[in-house]
């Protein structure tokens, strides 16, 4: 029977026998005469020896803590130790259990264990090891070796059996911490480095962007140098350098200009041991570049991109306490009429105005100059080493710029109001500069209000005929027969004036209207109609804002109103209809009759005031109707 | 764990060592545990000596030389082509030629280049008698090619598996095994789990490619043969086999290819 190898006693053995031998060899004691057989003596000592090695061997297995059983092939046991019989009970003797299955006698079971080793040893022969789960929650190391006999067959299986449960239980806890951190690893976009003293990379957690850094597939047990840039690495290498105490931190910002953009890295070092350190790199670009526009933003004007109101104070207080940059001048302009503009024209309009002064102002100034949207309407320029005289002449160029600036895209030229003031000497605050700047724009806005009121009314008018928003012919033609019509009235001075005016300006909201709309001979779809209808009001605005025009506002609101109340905006009826609307409206109409536009041919003088008749009391004041065709007749000759 | 009769087909002994990782106990402690063979893949002339002492030491570890697509660029390949088949003929415990193959993953050269390198050394393999092992990655369909118009008398292993099912068959076609690493029991590696239970039982290797490519439960952790055990769960479970039946499996097709009773 092989057990276990058991090399002590049979050495002892052998020596035994070796001793014995030679000590029989060597007596002359004769064994037939004394009656002592050899062969005898030599088998009572081997037997002996045997049994003091069988003792040896079992009390050897006895001191282990693992239970130790030999099984025959049907789990029968053949021979247990100690602690495999402690674990059957205090009283249990060897014999007691010797011949009953293992299963049974220390699990109580009617059949072998699941997953038990000893199934598949005695399947395959080889030997088996499971750790098998008990439902009292003991995790049980077992193996199984096969025993074979001289002829090489199976003849039983040794188990062995060890309690891990305490060994699992470490085991598991550890699991958990470790997957815990493997989870907050692969949390963090960072990737991390665990290096020695040498610049050895021990160990490393990748990150998703690591290629970006290194191609090094696996960087584990290389050099920092081989894995990373030169630069990089050389950073790295410092920085562990200077690390000499353990839990001390350390960081430096690398930036990777090698891409097609710039990439940011945050690189943190802290000392683990004497010889390790960990390094943490995350890639900070996303941030940093966000930083830099939260930064632009704080300090430019989204529009049009100069800088703001935050940035010009901030450079001021510099100012204020330098005497570099003396004399300083300050600029402070003023665009002309946004108000009326974004009100008339949209905000749109607005915006394309301010960006065509700021293109102007940034096309005029120096480098040095700080050019800066103070407020919605407002611009300043810091014009440093700059006498007064040398910012009048910018102002003038400004000006100047404005006024030939072409309004294709603009509807009108931008116009605007400019003040300036200069610094000479330190007893001066900046503010009071502004402050007379400021004052010095005021005044000239005043004093040229009007003028750029009427320019602004005249570029609009232009740009409508250019654009093709009006005919030049018919608001002649109106303004003639306004006029005419209103004296064959005997209307006052003041009224003949008015609606020559109405007449001018009557459909100056159609630069709000899309040329589309304008010059389309098909019928208009409903929300076409409304766009139309919205004209008298957008030319109420504009002219209601003009001081000039202000009087007629109202007349501008009501020319398509119709005497049955069918008209637009407000659906005036009769006599609530101002006068000159009422009157203005034949003329409109008339006049567009006779000469034809985009939606009728022309008409004869006779059908054209067939049609007069036919509209009145409907779209006309009858009784103006009638003194029209009194007029038009008289006029006729 | 490691089971009695589990085997590694395909690791790098030295790689272990670069690592600094305790390779020589990791090795013999995975033999006593029950690992049962398991060779050591050389990808270019180092450590031979080395590697072939050691191999000659341990009774289950066998050893693979050959040149990876990586040396494709050397200036004198007919003097490292003989050292090589010298280094396979002298070595006792050598069992097959490689690594060897196509890798368009990294930037280590043309085709045509990589190419001939297999090309020469398959045909080494050949007159030695010996099977090749075979790495591939993003070249599929060139490595079939090459594989198909260079045909190896005793073919091999095609390593660290990732490609489909239907591939796998046509490798299988040409007489390879197909072995599969750590990386089958990544929860992502659809197509590798798909091939894993597809590959007929008596084509079918497992390795750990070791000290890379650790599977997911010690993933992390550096790689080592004692690891192999997670593998060989993972596809057992993938099959719906029982663990023994596949080591049995396993076994028989490592010694079928390698000779070895």
């Amino acid at each position: 029977m092989k057990i276990l190898p058991f090399h002590d006693g049979i050495d002892a053995i052998r020596k035994q026998l070796k001793e014995l031998n030679e000590k029989i060899e060597s007596s002359d004691v004769e064994s037939e005469a004394t009656g002592f057989n050899k062969r005898e003596f030599l088998n009572s000592v081997i037997l002996e020896s045997m049994n003091e090695s069988e003792r040896e061997k079992e009390q050897i297995l006895n001191s282990l803590v693992e239970k130790v059983c030999y099984l025959d092939l049907d789990y029968k046991i053949k021979w247990i130790n100690d602690a495999g019989l402690r674990n059957v009970g205090d009283k249990v003797s060897i014999n007691d259990i010797i011949g009953q299955t293992c299963y049974k006698v220390w699990y109580n079971r009617s059949e072998p264990c699941p997953s038990c080793p000893v199934e598949t040893t005695i399947k395959t022969n080889w030997p088996w090891k499971e750790e098998v789960s008990h439902p009292d929650g003991t995790t049980i190391l077992v193996s199984s070796q096969p025993v074979i006999d001289d002829n090489g067959k199976m003849t039983g299986t040794i188990e062995i059996e060890l309690d891990i449960t305490m060994r699992k239980d470490v085991e598991r806890a550890l699991e958990r911490s470790q997957q815990r951190a493997r989870a907050l690893l692969d949390l963090i976009p960072d990737f991390l480095l665990i290096i020695d003293n040498e610049g050895k990379i021990l160990d490393y957690h990748p990150a998703a962007d690591f290629n970006v850094l290194s191609n090094i597939e696996y960087p584990e047990g290389r050099m920092v140098t081989e894995v990373f840039s030169p630069e990089l690495s050389g950073m790295i290498m410092t920085n562990c350098d200077m690390l000499t105490e353990q839990g001390v931190q350390r960081n430096f910002e690398y930036v990777d200009k090698s891409g097609k953009t710039e990439k940011f890295y945050d690189c943190r070092f802290i000392q683990t041991t004497d010889t390790e350190t960990v390094c943490i790199i995350r890639d900070i670009s996303t941030h940093k570049s966000r930083e830099k526009e939260i930064l632009h933003r704080s300090f430019h004007d989204k529009l049009t991109g100069l800088y703001n109101r935050a940035y010009f104070e901030e450079e001021c207080n510099r100012i204020d306490q330098s005497r570099e940059s003396l004399p300083t001048s300050i600029l402070v302009i003023d665009v002309n009429s946004l108000k009326l503009i974004n009100d008339a024209f949209g905000h749109d309009f607005g915006d394309k105005l301010l960006l065509a002064v700021s293109n102007i102002l940034s096309a005029n100034c120096r480098k040095s100059d700080v050019i800066a949207r103070t407020g919605g309407d407002e611009f300043a320029i810091i014009l440093p080493k700059s006498p007064r005289e040398k910012a009048e002449k910018l102002s003038e160029r400004i000006r100047r710029a404005c006024l030939e600036r072409h309004f294709d895209d603009i509807f009108a030229r931008p116009s605007v109001s400019i003040g300036s003031a200069e610094r000479t000497d330190n007893s001066q605050t900046i503010d009071d500069i502004i402050k007379l700047a400021d004052k010095r724009m005021y005044d000239m806005k005043l004093e040229r209000r009007t003028e750029h009121l009427n320019t602004l009314i005249s570029d609009i008018l232009n740009s409508m005929q250019i654009h093709g928003q009006q005919s030049k012919n018919h608001t002649e033609n109106c303004i003639k027969l306004s006029i005419d019509f209103a004296v064959f009235l005997n209307l006052p001075k003041d009224s003949v004036k008015k609606i020559k005016n109405l007449a001018l300006l009557h459909d100056i909201g159609n630069i709000r209207l899309s040329n589309e709309i304008l010059s389309k001979s098909d019928r208009l779809s409903e929300t076409e109609y409304d766009e139309i209808k919205q004209h008298p009001i957008i030319g109420y605005r504009i002219t209601k804002a003009i001081p000039d025009y202000s009087s007629v506002a109202d007349l501008i609101l009501h020319h398509h109103e119709r005497w049955d109340g069918q008209g637009y905006p407000s659906g005036l009826k009769g006599k609530d209809i101002p006068l000159l609307c009422r009157l203005f409206s034949i003329i409109d109409t008339w006049e567009l009759l006779i000469n034809g536009s985009t939606y009728k041919p022309s008409l004869s003088f006779t059908e054209a005031a067939n049609e007069i008749r036919r509209c009145s009391g409907k779209q006309f004041d009858p009784e103006i109707a009638g003194r029209f065709i009194q007029f038009i007749k008289e006029k006729q000759g | 764990m490691l089971k009695e009769n589990m085997l590694d087909s395909h690791f790098h002994l030295f790689h272990m060592k670069k690592l600094e990782m305790p390779y020589m106990d990791l090795i013999k402690h995975s033999f006593d545990e029950g690992l049962v063979y398991a060779l050591d893949i050389g990808i270019n002339a180092d450590n031979f000596e080395d590697r072939i002492k050691t191999a000659a030491e341990l009774k289950g570890l066998y050893t693979a030389h050959g040149y990876y697509p990586s040396q494709c660029n050397s200036d004198d390949l007919e003097s490292e082509l003989e050292y090589l088949e010298q280094t396979l003929i002298n070595d006792n415990k050598a069992v097959a030629l490689g690594e060897i193959g196509l890798d368009f993953y990294h930037d280590y050269g043309s085709f045509e280049l990589q190419a001939e390198l297999v090309k020469r050394q398959i045909n080494i393999a050949n007159r030695l008698n010996l099977p090749v092992i075979i790495h591939s990655r993003n070249a599929e369909a060139e490595t079939l090619k090459l594989l198909d118009e260079n045909r190896v008398d005793r073919a091999g292993i095609i390593h660290c598996y990732s490609y489909s099912p239907e591939t796998a068959q046509q490798f299988i076609d040409l007489g390879y095994n197909i072995s599969f690493a750590g990386n089958v029991t990544y929860k992502n590696a659809g197509v590798i789990k798909e091939s894993a239970a597809a590959v007929p039982l008596d084509s079918l290797l497992i390795e750990t490619d070791a000290p890379y490519l650790s599977p997911q439960m010690v993933r992390g952790k550096r790689n080592h043969p004692g690891h192999i055990g997670y593998t060989y769960s993972c596809i057992a479970e993938l099959r719906g086999i029982p663990l023994i039946e596949l080591i049995a499996a396993v076994k028989t097709n490592f010694e079928t290819l390698f000779r070895i009773s």
